[in-house]
């Protein structure tokens, strides 16, 4: 225990008595900070118009009575109808006369479980905003009466318009950030760890003290993930500050994007099982490397693969709900998990779960790295 | 337990390599490394293994500097490594103060393991280092001071204490890290090839603390194919080849029982003597 803290003492005194390496340490982050905030700003300009607004929502059928308390009258305001005319609503939406109509088709006094359609212009900021209000206000009944999840159909009425959603495809853009921020930054911080040490023959000095193998690894373990974790919470910082300035509130094609209180902590979770991920990964083939432009170049594959793991949800625009094992699979899981947070959707259980499968990822990658560093090879480059 | 190499021939009148008192016993090791497929090709082999050491034994003692000498490649930094506890042996054992390597942490604090590509970290400062390495080996704060500022002294880093690596002089890295292999006093000292890319003036510094080392009381071995080095420094010396000990005795015997010649001389006799065809590289 006591050789541990002094390796990991002595790691973190390399780094933070040299200035190059504390800007290495927080470049990313910065980056992030920067950009984010950038896009931010931009996406805000372009949304806050639409949000100020009421949503004019025409609704047909039975069944709104029971919904009508749910209504708040500062954003949505409603026009029952008598009849339903699809061909002349269809006209209004897409005229911009109203922006969203509901057809509530089914309505189950016994239960209160609703079956319901939204007409909606996927071209149209302001009827994005109507569905994502509306489906606000069916989730607060849903969860007021305990009901079965209402059966949604959201039809477009606009074939030739393009979709407003993908002008806000940068929300969708978070989790990708993330995972390649926090790659980026163990990709700084490992490669130096063990084969950095192998090149400058400094890991046969240190063997040659009375200190344990397993001592070295799992301290340069631990500091790596300590540096990485500062990186990390950097990159955080960088993403709150991006949601703050961009407005914590705005409707999104169907969903809403909420952010706030808990969803914050749930993000710093998730950027942490991906920094453990991360530098696991890269701290395993920094022991098998000779010196680090050997890591360097092992990392790239992995780095690069682990990017598009994480950014195969963002591509993924339909916003079912996800089954549980899909957050089994690791790093995957950290892009998927950011993107339910975006769309308000993420689970406790699911964080959960994801947590869980990064730590046993962690586990067993360092597990097979600390075999490796047992071979007697790993110390010598020749 | 096998404490003589076998075939080995020991001249003149020291019969100690024989004897089992020694302070480093090192009794028949054997050291098979596997090839990679690369180092196969490279060097076109047909066996994926090479015997580096082949049944290695001779035994050394307090106050000497023990010589271990050989052409390229004859397994003497595979040897040192071995002692050093770096790596372990295919067979055979060592001894150290008739305690075995296997229980390698409290035996590392008796022995220092010193080389040219033992390196030292260039973003650190000598003081933190040092500091560092005392802090490892468990050594008091009070004694790690006064070595340190022994230490320091002598080989002129105090001015530098506070200076990191990177911005030392080669020279005065090279001291550095024999000051920092010795922060622990140990009594084995291992040094592969120490004057390996020294200038003469630091050189010297080197070979004169060896000296006095030895004459300390420490038992220093060190491995080289400067004849010159051997001539100043060593009291005894073991020919390597291939991996064996083909001679091993006292210098001094050495060159009586070649009157006219030279280490030098001796050297390439015995080399041509002993070294097979197919054998090291
Ligand atoms: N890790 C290794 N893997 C494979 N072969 C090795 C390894 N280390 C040493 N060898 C081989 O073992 C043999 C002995 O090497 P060693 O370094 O002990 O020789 P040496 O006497 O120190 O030579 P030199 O005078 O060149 O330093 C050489 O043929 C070398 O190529
Ligand atoms: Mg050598």
């Amino acid at each position: 225990m006591r050789n541990i803290k002094l390796i990991i003492k002595r790691e973190l005194h390399r780094v933070f008595t040299d200035k190059r390496a504390v800007i290495a340490l927080i470049m990313p982050g910065l980056i992030m900070m920067v950009l984010y905030s950038a896009m931010g700003l931009v996406a805000g300009g372009t949304i806050s118009s639409a949000n100020e607004k009421v949503s004019l929502v025409s609704v047909y059928g039975d069944g709104y009575e029971v919904l009508k308390q749910y209504v708040d009258e500062k954003t949505v305001q409603v026009v029952q109808l008598d009849e339903f005319n699809k061909e002349q609503l269809t006209q209004s939406v897409l005229d911009g006369d109203c922006a969203l109509v509901v057809n509530i088709t089914d309505y189950d006094s016994e239960s209160g479980r609703i079956a319901c359609e939204f007409y909606f212009d996927r071209a149209d900021e302001a009827s994005y905003t109507a569905v994502s209000r509306f489906s606000a206000l069916l989730e607060a009944y849903n969860a007021a009466v305990n009901a079965p999840i209402y059966d949604l159909s959201v039809i477009n009425v606009n074939a030739n318009g393009n979709d407003y959603a993908s002008s806000l495809v940068i929300f969708m853009l978070v989790p990708m950030f993330i995972v390649l921020f926090i790659f980026a930054s163990a990709l700084n911080i490992c490669p130096d760890s063990f084969a950095g040490e192998k090149e400058r023959g400094t890991l046969a000095t240190l063997m040659m003290t009375p200190v344990k193998r397993s001592e070295v690894m799992a301290g340069k373990t631990i500091s790596n993930t300590i540096l990485t974790l500062i990186a990390a919470v950097i990159s955080f910082g960088g993403v709150v500050i991006s949601l703050l300035v961009s407005g914590s509130q705005m409707g999104i094609s169907g969903f809403e994007l909420n952010i706030g209180g808990w969803d914050y902590l749930y993000i710093l979770l998730i950027i942490m099982g991906a920094a453990l991920v991360a530098v696991s990964l890269f701290t395993m083939v920094s022991v098998i490397a000779g010196n680090i432009k050997e890591a360097n170049s092992y990392s790239m594959p992995i780095y690069i693969v682990g990017m598009l793991l994480g950014m195969l949800p963002s591509f993924d625009i339909t916003t079912d709900a996800v089954s549980w094992y899909k957050f089994l699979f690791p790093i995957y899981n950290l892009g998927l998990s950011v993107k339910q947070i975006m769309l308000g959707q993420l689970e406790v259980y699911q964080l959960l779960i994801v947590i869980g499968s990064s730590l046993v990822f962690f586990a067993l990658i360092c597990w097979i790295a600390s075999r490796m560093f047992k071979r007697e090879g790993v110390l010598f480059s020749a | 337990m096998l404490d003589v190499e076998k075939g080995a021939k020991v001249f003149g009148t020291d019969q100690r390599t024989y004897r089992s008192d020694g302070q480093v016993r090192v009794c028949g090791i054997t050291k098979v490394f596997k090839l990679s497929k690369k180092q196969m090709r490279l060097e076109k082999l047909d066996f994926p293994t090479r015997v580096a050491v082949n049944g290695l034994s001779f035994t050394t003692y307090p106050g000497e500097i023990f010589g271990l000498l050989g052409p390229n490649g004859a397994g003497k930094t595979t040897t040192m490594r071995i002692i050093a506890t770096l790596i372990k042996p295919d067979a055979g054992e060592v001894f150290i103060d008739g305690t075995g390597l296997d229980d390698d942490n409290t035996i590392k604090k008796d022995i220092a393991f010193l080389t040219s590509d033992l390196k030292i970290d260039p973003k650190l400062t000598p003081d933190y280092l040092f500091d560092f390495f005392s802090a490892l080996f468990e050594v008091e704060d009070k004694v790690r001071e006064e070595r340190k500022y022994d230490l320091f002294t002598r080989f002129g880093i105090d001015r530098f204490a506070h200076v990191k690596v990177a911005d030392l002089s080669q020279g005065m890295r090279q001291k550095l890290s024999i000051v920092l292999a010795l922060v622990h006093d140990p009594k084995v000292i291992v040094f592969d090839e120490p004057t390996n890319g020294l200038d003469i003036t630091v050189a010297r510094t080197v070979t004169d603390y060896l000296k006095e080392l030895a004459e300390q009381g420490k038992n220093v071995i060190i491995s080289t194919h400067i004849m010159s080095l051997v001539q100043k420094l060593c009291t005894r010396v073991g020919i390597i080849i291939e991996g064996k000990m083909v001679e091993c005795g006292m210098v001094s015997d050495l060159l009586s029982a070649n009157p006219g010649k030279d280490l030098e001389d001796i050297f390439f006799d015995v080399f041509s003597k002993y070294s097979t065809a197919e054998g090291g590289k």
